[in-house]
């Protein structure tokens, strides 16, 4: 009982959140109602009983780009000034497209429910995903390390001052 | 795993691992040790070289490491030996001519070994996790390579295609998540047992269209010219040769998957769009790279052609390839040893380079005449093959497309040709290069890879025996 309404609660509030972050024109508030909506997936993943996607959501989403994304308004200020007038046209097609995603998706969700899933894919839970990384795939893993590497060398690179 | 299967396994890996070694030592030691400094191509130079002995000949196996996430048999031996000597390539031509500043060179060679390393596991991954990953290890540094000089064209063909092949990328990773739902697990192996239902289509198409942008397949091709174009020259090179290479393989496996159906039409109609469009968008190029960068769309459509040719068609890829590098390192080569500004020569640049430098321009003709396939050049018989198979195969329709754009593509090359050696110098003095122009100075280490790919693809084609019977080889561990 308490589950499914937390379920609707969760999903109502990332619902709301996402349409009013559409319609939000200063770029902060935006950032917050997104903030809003992915802490809410968060929960949402929570009341579904998945623990470690509900926290990797909050640390890497809510947390790792959430901050990418005010420092980067906070760096650019002409984002602030930016406010492109919505034509009808652009606004008719704009629906449009949302709305045939929409009807797209439904269809999808329909049919997955007589989907089979490989076995062993409902499984979450930090000790099965370690076991995983560490053990079947720990070649993987550490060839991971090796291109976080090198796109932080190839950053630094790129950013550093000229001839410095 | 006996004893010398393990040895041989132990050799093999050495190499990538050796590679890594040696882009750490490229980036850290010169900090330590200042003689060092400026002497980084060097040590990527003999990294690379003592790699590639450690890539000897495979026994006739398959050894699947990692539980199989590396595949290691002649095939990955054919393949690791292509990509060092790609790299070796690269690293001498940039010694030759320094693609970045001063003070980046470490990172330089360290973003270019780290690159190779990619490859190398790419072209031999036997899940498709691996081959991804493999993927960004090997686009990552290639994006900050192609701006590593900070220019501003140099900046931008590093953005455009960080950002188109970020969407590539994503468009993977969304089929990869999809595949894994529905597959056990996502080994090559593994997806061919199963039977495709339309979502497993779906994720497969998400795949595919993913690999296709970094082999560069018309429509996903939007990135490469002003990427070939914006980026050092040598840079070019290697994404010409490597870089494809790494996408062909994978998009061959995830092909023979399939025995008919979507995916193959999909795929026809990918091949015949490539040729055609990047054929006839050539005709109107004038900047040397861009006209090499179409050319290299074009070529990645005539390898999709070979696709259809089932096994005889793989053994015609694997030939392809290293005679495709060839002709392309070697027109970069001389791309490089011609360019003054960032953006490199145009067409009308090269007029009276015959009677200025004859052996580079006899050089730049066998590139030009290799890549349209004329005999006895290498480049014809890679056609030939590539072709041949797929009407073996009963893809006539394509192939005659194929041919004909083929045909048309004669006419871009001789362009390059026709400037050498029949319009005269727009100004006799300036063949005589003034203080500052050194295009008439000595072309040293890169005039050895311009006389080395020249010699390759004229002895390639003339000989072309050996080769082919080791791609043959190759391809029976596919």
């Amino acid at each position: 009982m308490i589950l499914a309404a937390s379920i609707y609660f969760f999903a109502a509030l990332a619902a709301a959140a996402t349409l009013l972050m559409v319609f939000q024109r200063n770029p902060v508030k935006a950032a917050l109602l997104m903030l809003t909506a992915l802490l809410s997936t968060a929960g949402l993943y929570l009341a579904f009983n998945a623990q470690l996607l509900a926290v990797l959501q909050i640390i890497l989403y809510a947390g790792a780009i959430m901050t990418l994304f005010i420092i980067a308004l906070t760096v650019t200020p002409q984002a602030w000034r930016d406010r492109p007038s919505p034509g009808r046209a652009r606004l008719v097609l704009g629906l449009a497209a949302a709305a045939l995603i929409l009807a797209e998706l439904l269809k999808v969700s329909a049919g997955l429910r007589q989907l089979a899933l490989s076995p062993g894919f409902a499984e979450t839970g930090a000790l099965a995903l370690a076991r995983e990384l560490f053990g079947r795939f720990a070649f993987q893993f550490e060839l991971l390390s090796l291109v976080i590497l090198a796109s932080i060398v190839g950053a630094v690179t790129l950013a550093a001052k000229k001839g410095g | 795993m006996t004893d010398p299967a393990a040895a041989y396994a132990a050799s093999a890996l050495a190499g990538p691992l050796l590679l890594i070694l040696a882009a750490f030592a490229c980036l850290l030691l010169p900090l330590f040790f200042r003689p060092l400094r400026g002497s980084q191509g060097l040590i990527a130079f003999g990294a690379v070289l003592t790699a590639l002995t450690f890539t000897r000949r495979a026994p006739s196996a398959e050894f699947a490491l990692f539980s199989g996430a590396l595949l290691l048999s002649p095939l990955s031996a054919y393949l690791w030996a292509f990509v060092l000597g790609v790299l070796a390539l690269v690293i001498t031509l940039s010694i030759s001519r320094p693609a970045a500043p001063d003070e980046n060179r470490g990172e330089y060679y360290f973003l270019l070994l780290t690159a190779g390393t990619g490859l190398m596991v790419l072209v031999a991954a036997g899940d498709l996790f691996t081959a991804f990953i493999a993927l960004e290890l090997l686009s990552l540094p290639v994006y900050a390579l192609a701006g590593i000089r900070r220019s501003k064209p140099g900046l931008e063909a590093a953005y455009k295609y960080f950002m188109l092949g970020t969407f590539g990328s994503a468009m993977t990773v969304m089929g990869i998540a999809v595949l894994n739902a529905l597959y056990p697990s996502l080994a090559f192996s593994t997806l061919k047992a199963g039977a495709a239902g339309p979502l497993a289509l779906a994720g497969f198409l998400l795949v595919i269209s993913g690999f296709a942008f970094k082999t560069a397949l018309v429509p996903f091709h939007m990135w490469v010219p002003d990427a070939y174009e914006g980026a050092p020259t040598q840079i070019s090179a290697f994404m010409g040769a490597a870089l494809k290479a790494g996408g062909v393989i994978v998009l061959w496996r995830l092909f023979s998957l399939f025995d008919g159906g979507p995916v193959r039409e999909i795929f026809w109609c990918l091949a015949a769009v490539t040729v055609v469009t990047a054929n006839l968008a050539a005709l109107a190029q004038n900047g040397l790279k861009r006209l090499l960068a179409y050319s290299s769309v074009a070529h990645a459509g005539y390898i999709a052609v070979a696709f259809f040719g089932g096994q005889r068609g793989f053994e015609a890829i694997l030939y392809y390839l290293p005679v495709y590098a060839m002709a392309t390192i070697g027109a970069f080569a001389v791309t490089l040893a011609l360019e003054k500004d960032d953006k490199g020569p145009r067409i009308e640049d090269l007029a009276g380079l015959a009677r200025s430098r004859p052996w580079l321009a006899f050089a730049m003709s066998s590139f030009m005449f290799s890549l349209a396939g004329v005999p006895p050049l290498a480049g014809f018989f890679a056609k030939f093959f590539a072709f041949t198979g797929a009407v073996n195969s009963g893809y006539t329709g394509l192939v005659v497309i194929a041919v004909i754009m083929s045909a048309v593509s004669m006419y871009y090359y001789l362009r390059v040709t026709v400037a050498m050696y029949m319009t005269p110098p727009p100004d006799p003095g300036a063949v005589v290069q003034p203080a500052g122009g050194d295009t008439t100075g000595p072309l040293g280490a890169a005039g050895l890879v311009v006389g080395l790919m020249a010699a390759g693809v004229i002895l390639a084609g003339v000989f072309s025996r050996p080769l082919l019977a080791l791609a043959a080889e190759a391809a029976r561990w596919f």
